[in-house]
């Protein structure tokens, strides 16, 4: 499994507006996997804070589905979060449009292969087969993608009845990909040049404790190593940032040396312009041959 | 390709109202507000808009300057804002946001006929007194312009919006105007539009035309032949969003229009650059 995300270029990293399940809640044993992404608009207020409540609602044990239930328990989370704010005259007008967010969730049963996803606006799921994209979900063309996907509103909880769902059988070798809307629309153009090959490379048994003692112990080895799959990164810049973050504030733990290099790649596909400047999440699941 | 660069915190845009507070701008119109009163209303609610797009969670993210400049009063060409803001030309939406002139309550009349009670901050009062020194007001439009693109070479280029009822008092304002045209970022030229508006109602209106040849007199064509072109992203608000289909050419001028007619002037003009946002703003 993997996980990897980044905030708009230029931003900072507490502005990014994607929400996902976080890999620490999965039970690395079950054997039922729900996970979920979703995107808060960057034209509304507290679209962040809508992203999460949703997804962690749509993560929770106690998820029965996208009903009102779903529906006011999110909203509940995030008004929560947003009623502990002391709000200017223009955050509570902006309050007043309401939060907005798509999402895509998926639900696996590893015993039997059978998987659901339910979606709203333009975060995907791909099923890859043989190196092909058998399915698309719920855009399945790069000309679909639009500046004005159908959105769940916290305004609105009939939005709750644009949710698109559909079922599926895996096989072994299959791979599933959760993507937020600038890598969906990435992948579906360039979906006969297997632009998730690169995502397979990142796919590693590497645990972060591992990492970590690696790269404090053993950077030269790491280093020369990493060389080969990944000839352009400039790891000197990456040893100092880590380097420092752990000199200075103990904070290694919240490096991964996997996300730094999706990032290294994301960047230079922004700037030849091939991924729009837009948060990034990406969660990879391969199921085994 | 032109206008195509993305604004941003980095990059941001920028927006320039130049707007005549002569003393005709006194003149009622058909709801009872003066012009004068009528632009300042339009032009607040603008601000008011804006920063309410450009607000987030953690705070307003200025990804755009705007300054009013008004000119009449004392022959003089100074900035609109008042309060905190005074004097000030062009001012990042940041500080906009944190620093109204006041905080109106207004009663607006609601789809089903209810009163409802809204805020309405203001930033500037009506003005309607003196001249109108067109001219000069260009000449500080120029100045102010060149200093935003010496500092933002990169940006989407700014946007110009003259408001005005009257004809210049101090001289044509032609030279200037082209001077303002002809300064450009590295992603295309400078945009004026010219909103000439009358209190005479529909009659006479003239919307966006393409050519000159219709115009009645040699005001209306100079103000036409100092109006910019309307980029592709104009004529595709003016069509999907307003329901106004323009010919390609058309240029952003309005000759007596109506209070409709301005309010569309400024959404034309203002819209694409917002819409350049990135993701769904």
């Amino acid at each position: 499994m993997l996980l990897c995300c980044s905030q708009k270029n230029g931003l900072d990293k507490s502005e990014y507006e994607d929400a996902f399940t976080p890999l620490l809640l999965l039970d690395q044993h079950s054997r039922k996997i729900k996970i979920a992404i979703a995107d808060g608009a960057t034209e509304s207020s507290f679209s962040k804070e809508w992203a999460n409540a949703l997804v962690k609602k749509y993560s929770s044990s106690d998820f029965h589905g996208l009903d009102k239930g779903f529906f006011e328990d999110a909203f509940k989370e995030w008004e929560l979060c947003v009623k502990t704010k002391k709000l200017s005259w223009f955050a509570s007008e902006k309050l007043n449009d309401g939060a907005f967010a798509a999402f895509v969730g998926l639900n696996i049963d590893l015993e039997s292969g059978i998987f659901k996803v339910e979606a709203i606006g333009d975060c995907c799921l791909f099923l890859i087969r043989n190196n092909q994209i058998i399915r698309s979900f719920p855009i399945d063309s790069y000309a679909d993608f639009t500046n004005n996907p159908v959105l769940l509103s916290t305004k609105n909880i009939d939005s709750l009845k644009s949710f698109k769902s559909k079922n599926g059988k895996l096989l072994p070798g299959d791979m599933l990909i959760l993507a937020s809307d600038a890598l969906a629309a990435f992948i579906l153009k360039d979906r006969n040049s297997s632009p998730w090959d690169f995502f397979m490379q990142l796919v590693s048994k590497d645990s972060k404790k591992r990492e970590k003692e690696a790269l404090l112990s053993n950077w030269k080895e790491l280093k020369k190593e990493r060389k080969k799959i990944y000839p352009d990164a400039d790891f000197d810049k990456f040893s100092n940032l880590v380097f420092k973050s752990h000199a200075e504030d103990n904070k290694l733990e919240n490096w991964s040396f996997t996300n730094w290099i999706f990032k290294n790649w994301l960047a230079k596909q922004r700037d030849l312009r091939a991924i729009k400047n837009d948060d990034i999440t990406l969660y990879l699941i391969k199921i085994k041959e | 390709m032109s206008y195509t660069a993305e604004i941003s915190r980095n990059n941001p845009g920028c927006f320039l109202f130049v707007i005549d507070q002569s003393g005709s701008m006194v003149q009622v119109l058909p709801d009872g507000r003066s012009k004068a009163n009528f632009v300042a209303d339009t032009i607040n609610k603008f601000l008011q808009n804006l920063v309410i797009k450009c607000s987030k969670s953690e705070g307003i993210r200025d990804y755009f300057y705007v300054g009013v400049i008004g000119y009449g009063q004392d022959n003089k060409v100074i900035s609109a804002f008042d309060g905190d803001l005074l004097g000030k030309e062009l001012v990042p939406i940041s500080e906009i946001a944190n620093h109204p002139l006041e905080i109106q309550e207004r009663e607006i009349k609601t789809e089903d006929d209810t009163i409802q009670k809204v805020k309405f901050p203001i930033w500037f009062n009506p003005i309607a007194d003196g001249a109108t020194p067109m001219k000069e007001a260009f000449v500080q439009v120029n100045k102010i312009i060149a200093n935003w693109l010496s500092q933002n070479s990169n940006c989407f280029p700014p946007l110009v919006i003259h408001i005005t009822d009257g004809e210049f008092s101090d001289g044509d304002p032609s030279h200037e105007m082209k001077q303002l045209m002809s300064q450009a970022s590295s992603d295309g030229n400078v945009l004026v539009l010219n909103l000439h508006f009358s209190s005479a109602g529909h009659l006479g209106q003239i919307l966006f035309p393409n050519s000159n040849e219709i115009l009645p007199d040699d005001y209306a064509k100079m103000l036409f032949d100092n109006s910019s072109v309307l980029t592709p992203a104009m004529l595709s608000v003016a069509k999907e969003d307003l329901g106004i289909k323009l010919e390609n050419n058309s240029r952003g001028f309005v000759f007596n229009g109506d209070m409709r007619s301005v309010i569309n002037g400024i959404e034309i003009g203002t819209r694409p650059s917002i819409n350049t946002r990135p993701n769904k703003i």
